[in-house]
């Protein structure tokens, strides 16, 4: 159905429409509104070309209402409005993005079959803003010792230093364990893991000493000896 | 929703959301907050600042905590905000030695900022001295309660080269040498 | 009679909200409601009523959305506001002084407001 005055008019009111994100909207209520009347003058029994006509008439001046819908649709005012939402939805989307790391998974999980004992750990301790709570202690086949813990930051979204030193480590023989390796994920709560090597078999106890610039904290934890789990 | 009142709705969202990833990237609206969130995430401090200077991209924060000497930096950001530069934990005094120092670099565009800091442990020190291999001296005689900041800038592709430090008295004796390799 | 002033007048706005105040109208009922109940003395160019209800909204008098309607079409809507309600009732009582002024000076029936 071709409706060349209707489209006439409204191509008018636009021309005077400087805010281009609202022209949709008032071409879609001015068509409502004439496609209503020519229903209107249809059931009246005109034809289809006098309808659009007599509707078209009815509406009035084109240009006169392009300009007063202008003055309601300040296009400084539309433009901020774009401006404000794009940058919502850029920001949103970096947050967003910021917060993936957040459920990624804990680095270096040990296969089943290497572990000879894994105890489970509710030990917090708290430095400055940051809070580490130890959750399990993993003793491999090959002498590995492995240090579970998780650590997160008590200030609501604050960012930081890493954090990657727990302590010495030692035991109660008095072996210190310096050579190993760690590896931590995560965002806003990171899950890390502590491992030294050659951990010794015969140790009851297992040290974590942690003193540096006058923040101290030692973890002893009890670890099951050679014919207790052999 | 009127469309001034759907700004000003958005305007507050974009308040609180850049409030967020201030905090998540670490912007700062002073660098003294920098310096200090920057010592206490790494468990360190907080030191007592005794001396601030710039640097082009930011400022040099020497300071003392317990029996550790620190020179944090901290860099410029964006025209408003500092984030947390390197180096906020001290090295420890050595009261053994009349001077203990350590040094350190920045990096910008097209120039690294060189700093050497101390502190000076015999009172009869009256200036400090550094040499670089390519003839230029850097003294200072004024120092920031007992410790010292000297800095100079290199090209940041050009060649890095170690400085001699020497500490005179004041009849200017040499008292004490050590030269350094970067 | 017609009075045919296209709808700028002082009373547009009383007689908008009042017809919102009922119901939430899209732009077309608003006219067909307005010919109806006016008897066809407030003609007008039907499409002067559009920088008036964006006006309205501009003002946070009304809110529009879009909504199907009875006849399966989708027609945006015009919806009165809890500011548009007290406007409304500013606009009542401006009619109000206005058309007592009115008979007053006309000489008209004083005694029914005395």
């Amino acid at each position: 159905m071709l409706l060349p005055k209707k489209d006439k008019f409204i191509a008018e009111v636009l021309s005077h429409i400087k805010f281009p994100f609202d022209k949709e909207d008032i071409k879609t209520e001015l068509e409502h509104h004439i496609l209503d009347k020519m229903e209107y003058y249809n059931e009246q029994g005109y034809d289809e070309e006098e309808a659009e006509q007599l509707s078209v008439h009815d509406m009035g001046d084109a240009g006169e209402i392009g300009v007063e819908l202008n003055k309601q649709h300040n296009p400084f005012i539309g433009w901020v409005w774009v401006i404000t939402n794009v940058l919502v939805l850029f920001s949103v989307c970096v947050l967003a993005f910021s917060l993936i790391p957040f459920f990624s998974s804990l680095a270096g999980t040990i296969p089943q079959s290497n572990i000879i004992y894994t105890i489970d750990l509710d030990e917090q301790v708290k430095i400055d803003d940051r809070v580490i709570k130890f959750t399990h202690v993993i003793y491999e086949k090959n002498g590995s010792m492995n240090i579970i813990y998780e650590h997160y930051d008590t200030r609501l979204w604050a960012s930081g230093w890493g954090f990657h030193d727990i302590g010495e480590i030692e035991d109660n023989l008095g072996n210190k364990y310096w050579v190993g390796s760690s590896s931590s994920r995560g965002g806003i709560k990171t899950r890390s893991i502590r491992t030294v090597n050659d951990f010794s078999a015969e140790a009851d106890t297992l040290i974590i000493d942690y003193d540096e610039f006058n923040r101290r904290y030692r973890l002893e934890i009890n670890l099951p000896i050679g014919d207790q789990y052999e | 929703m009127n469309r001034q009142k759907k700004i000003l709705k958005n305007i507050g969202i974009l308040l609180v959301l850049c409030f967020l990833l201030s905090r998540m990237y670490g912007f700062y609206l002073t660098p003294l907050a920098a310096h200090e969130s920057s010592e206490r995430s790494i468990h360190y401090g907080p030191s007592e600042v005794v001396h601030i200077e710039d640097f082009d991209g930011g400022k040099y924060i020497l300071g003392k905590y317990d029996k550790w000497v620190s020179c944090n930096t901290v860099h410029r950001l964006l025209l408003f905000f500092w984030r947390f530069g390197s180096q906020p934990i001290g090295f420890e005094n050595d009261t053994t030695k009349v001077v203990t120092f350590t040094w350190g670099i920045t990096y910008l565009d097209t120039f690294r900022n060189h700093y050497v800091y101390g502190i000076i442990n015999d009172s009869s020190i009256q200036k400090i001295e550094i040499i670089l291999p390519d003839g230029r001296i850097l003294t200072q005689t004024e120092f920031y309660d007992d410790l010292f900041l000297l800095t100079w800038q290199e090209l940041r592709n050009g060649y890095y080269q170690g400085f001699s430090l020497r500490a005179y008295d004041s009849e200017s004796n040499l008292v004490f040498v050590e030269d350094e390799q970067i | 009679m017609n009075i045919d002033k296209g709808l700028i007048g002082g009373s547009t706005f009383l007689l908008l909200l009042s017809l919102l105040e009922e119901a939430d109208r899209y732009g077309y009922e608003i006219i067909r409601e307005l010919d109806k109940r006016s008897n066809k003395v407030f003609q007008f160019k039907e499409g002067t009523l559009y920088p008036v209800l964006h006006k309205l909204e501009n003002k946070g008098y009304v809110r529009s959305y879009v909504k199907r309607g009875e006849t399966g079409k989708e027609r945006k809507y015009y919806k009165i506001t809890e500011k548009g309600q007290k406007q409304l009732v500013e606009e009542k009582k401006k009619w109000e002084l206005f058309s007592l002024a009115v008979n007053r000076v006309a000489g008209g029936e004083v005694h029914a407001f005395a």
